[in-house]
């Protein structure tokens, strides 16, 4: 295959680049890539998307940023009410300050487009429970008056990020050992067989149930202990296709010509035996979704009153006849693995190399 | 120039152990090469013919020291001796590291062509490889050698950014003719370079490494089954059969007047061009040849020999020197003469 450059001259095209452009032309899966890296991008603005605090607060003279102090791990954000003159316990309320400094005050704020945030509850003043959906709560509230629409977000960064770090770092273990296995073979592939065998043989299920009884796990906890179970799957395909590999002679010829071990593994074998392990890529980050869903809805999860769809999808169920409170985690679920699933086809469409291939 | 040999290759023996069981233990040995001496001298091409499965590649791969990458408990005995210059050297002798300085003095041109080319690099990435782990050539000199190289094997300046799959089985073995040169090696290892070939095209692959012979002044161990491909192109020829060699001698000699029962069966099987000289009683083998895991007794041969006797499950026999330069590995055979 060839194409033009900017001097209009053809050039070949590399496999890669053959692929991304094949992906490119699958519409389904680019366009649902595209729409979910902007969607995870965004949601690392969240705080300045969908917060309670104001994005720029003027009091008497003064500037404030409390949202955008949010967006910076790290650095507190936090303003007591009576700082801006609110006769109030605790944070300043800015969505009250906002309605009492409407009619011709001095100070002004400006609020997030989404003035809520996943984590007020009724203790706040003016939340309710079960509300329905309004213009003011566009998803509704839950049974603890918190607000749907601005928890199903925040929810979808940290699964997508949980989801994300979990298949890299399974990846990497994966690669590297299985690769290993492969590359070295003889006693270190005998060796770590056996050490797989018995490791995969554990029920790993119970064992992270009874461990996330025990102590209440945190992200990278959770994390963690998934990891364990995880990379084992990814040393099988990688092993064998180091074995495939390295038997061919253009790794032969590599050797031959004196070329090290280090560039034999990193150039030659491993960029062609990627394949497998990227197409399934998208399946294994709709395999940690899934998962931590399953396990926050069984509630050995992530920590209350973290935003994740497995809680929300359990409350729902207990309040079946607040329709909101199913329909949301279950509607973000299904649109993001769907989105997932179809970059899942693209990509595994773009690396077949046969040209016609899918069902039609 | 030293009168020197190339290449030494004495008594070499490659065992492949079976292993089975959950414990791996072993179970057979697979006599893939059982005890083969020959030498390659400066310039000199030697042809190494026999049937598929007879250990060619084995010895090809012995001698460039590759096996244990793939089979990594392989047994490898006997010596194989490099001459380069003044020094003598024996990969099996050196650690993994010191081979590696010497492993550009010899090169391999491998059978499959879509396998011996990394598929994500450009050919001319794929040629300059050896350049930058042996040379301190700069990039620009280094593309210019590049494209010198393509121009001797008979490519063009343009196929210098394209990968492999644009190329046709004939162009891919060029570019790995191209490799090979590049180091500019004293021997070069043909491992039936043209069996994956067009007919049409093998001729002209043939003829190139005539021509790069003579211009590199380099030696070539040209390993296929097809003997008169390689009666055209050696100097001297090789027969191997079931691991050992049968038959080792002048090209002339051994294609026309074969002294080894196994080298005359094998010649008869080449069909003959020119149908006034077919005189030439064809002489068909009986039964299998033997697995190398179980081999006979005595002679490897003997099972389908068409003059065996009593004696030849008897003893081993060994090459004897029956004419000049012309070994035979038969008794019955020397005894004749
Ligand atoms: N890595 C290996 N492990 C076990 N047996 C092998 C291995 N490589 C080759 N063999 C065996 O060695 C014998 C000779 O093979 P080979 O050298 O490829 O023959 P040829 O090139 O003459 O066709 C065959 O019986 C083959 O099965
Ligand atoms: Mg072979």
């Amino acid at each position: 295959m060839m194409e033009k450059n900017q001097n209009n001259d053809y050039v070949s095209v590399s496999i890669n680049r053959r692929r991304w452009l094949k992906f490119k032309g699958l519409k389904r899966g680019y366009y649902s890539f595209i729409a979910l890296i902007i969607l995870y991008g965004l949601s690392f603005l969240l705080p300045v998307l969908i917060n309670s605090k104001a994005l720029i607060v003027r009091y008497e003279g003064s500037y404030y940023f409390p949202a955008f102090l949010e967006l910076i791990p790290g650095v507190a954000s936090y303003y007591p009410g009576e700082k801006f003159g609110q006769d109030i316990p605790g944070e300043a309320n800015y969505r009250r300050l906002k309605q009492k400094w409407e009619d011709g005050s001095d100070n002004w704020l400006i609020m997030p487009v989404y003035p809520y945030n996943p984590y007020e509850d009724i203790t706040t003043e003016g939340n309710k429970m079960y509300e329905a959906p309004s213009r003011k709560h566009w998803l509704g509230t839950d049974n603890t008056g918190r607000d749907v629409f601005a928890r199903l977000f925040y929810a979808f960064n940290i699964s997508i990020s949980f989801a994300l770090i979990l298949t890299l770092i399974n990846y990497l273990l994966g690669i590297t050992i299985g690769g290993a296995m492969g590359y070295f073979g003889g006693k270190v592939d005998l060796f770590a067989q056996r050490v797989i065998e018995i490791w995969s043989s554990l029920p790993m299920l119970f064992v992270i149930i009874i461990m996330s009884s025990i102590i209440r796990p945190s992200f990278f906890l959770l994390i963690l202990i998934y990891t364990m179970v995880n990379w084992i799957f990814l040393t099988y395909y990688m092993r064998a296709e180091f074995y495939r590999e390295k038997a061919k002679d253009y790794v032969s010829a590599a050797i031959s010509m004196g070329q090290r071990n280090r560039t034999i593994i990193f150039k030659h074998i491993l960029p062609n035996s990627l394949v497998p392990v990227i197409t399934y890529f998208p399946f294994s980050v709709v395999g940690g979704i899934s998962m931590l869903v399953g396990l926050d809805y069984l509630g050995f999860g992530l920590p209350p009153p973290t935003p994740s769809w497995g809680q929300m999808l359990d409350v729902g169920l207990q309040n079946v006849s607040k329709w909101w409170m199913v329909f949301s985690p279950v509607t973000a679920q299904f649109l993001t693995l769907l989105a997932i699933v179809f970059i899942g086809e693209g990509v595994r469409e773009a690396f077949d190399p046969k040209v016609y291939s899918r069902l039609r | 120039m030293s009168q020197k040999p190339v290449v030494e290759v004495k008594n070499l023996k490659v065992h492949f152990p079976i292993h089975g069981g959950i414990i791996s233990k072993k179970v057979g040995t697979v006599k893939a090469v059982d005890g083969v001496s020959f030498s390659i001298g400066r310039r000199e091409i030697v042809g190494l013919v026999g049937e598929s499965g007879c250990g060619k590649t084995t010895v090809g791969r012995a001698m460039i020291n590759i096996l244990h990458h793939v089979a990594p408990d392989v047994e490898i005995s006997g010596e194989i001796l490099y001459h380069f210059g003044d020094e003598t050297i024996d990969f099996g002798k050196l650690t993994s590291h010191e081979v590696r300085k010497y492993r550009s003095r010899v090169q391999m041109i491998f059978q499959d062509p879509y396998a011996s080319l990394n598929p994500r690099m450009t050919v001319k990435q794929i040629v300059e490889e050896p350049l930058k782990l042996h040379t301190k050539k700069t990039e620009s000199e280094r593309r210019n050698t590049v494209i010198n190289l393509l121009e001797k094997v008979g490519l063009q300046a343009v196929h210098a950014d394209r990968f492999p799959h644009e190329f046709s089985g004939g162009q891919r073995q060029r570019v790995g003719i191209a490799r090979a040169l590049a180091t500019n090696p004293d021997l070069i290892i043909c491992d039936e370079p043209v069996s994956a070939l067009d007919v049409s095209i093998q001729a002209q692959v043939i003829n190139l490494m005539m021509d790069i012979q003579k211009e590199f002044d380099v030696s070539f161990l040209f390993i296929a089954h097809d003997l008169s491909v390689v009666e055209h192109i050696s100097d001297q020829i090789a027969v191997m059969y079931l691991g050992n060699l049968m038959e080792f001698g002048p090209a002339k000699q051994v294609y026309h007047h074969p002294k080894h029962p196994y080298s005359t069966a094998l010649l008869s099987a080449v069909p003959i061009p020119d149908p006034d000289k077919k005189n030439r009683k064809r002489i068909v083998l009986e039964g299998d040849v033997p697995t190398p895991i179980n081999k006979p007794s005595g002679c490897s041969f003997r099972t389908r020999c068409p003059v065996v006797e009593e004696s030849c499950s008897e003893s081993t026999p060994v090459l004897e020197e029956i004419d000049l330069k012309h070994w035979v590995s038969c008794p019955i055979v020397t005894e004749k003469q």
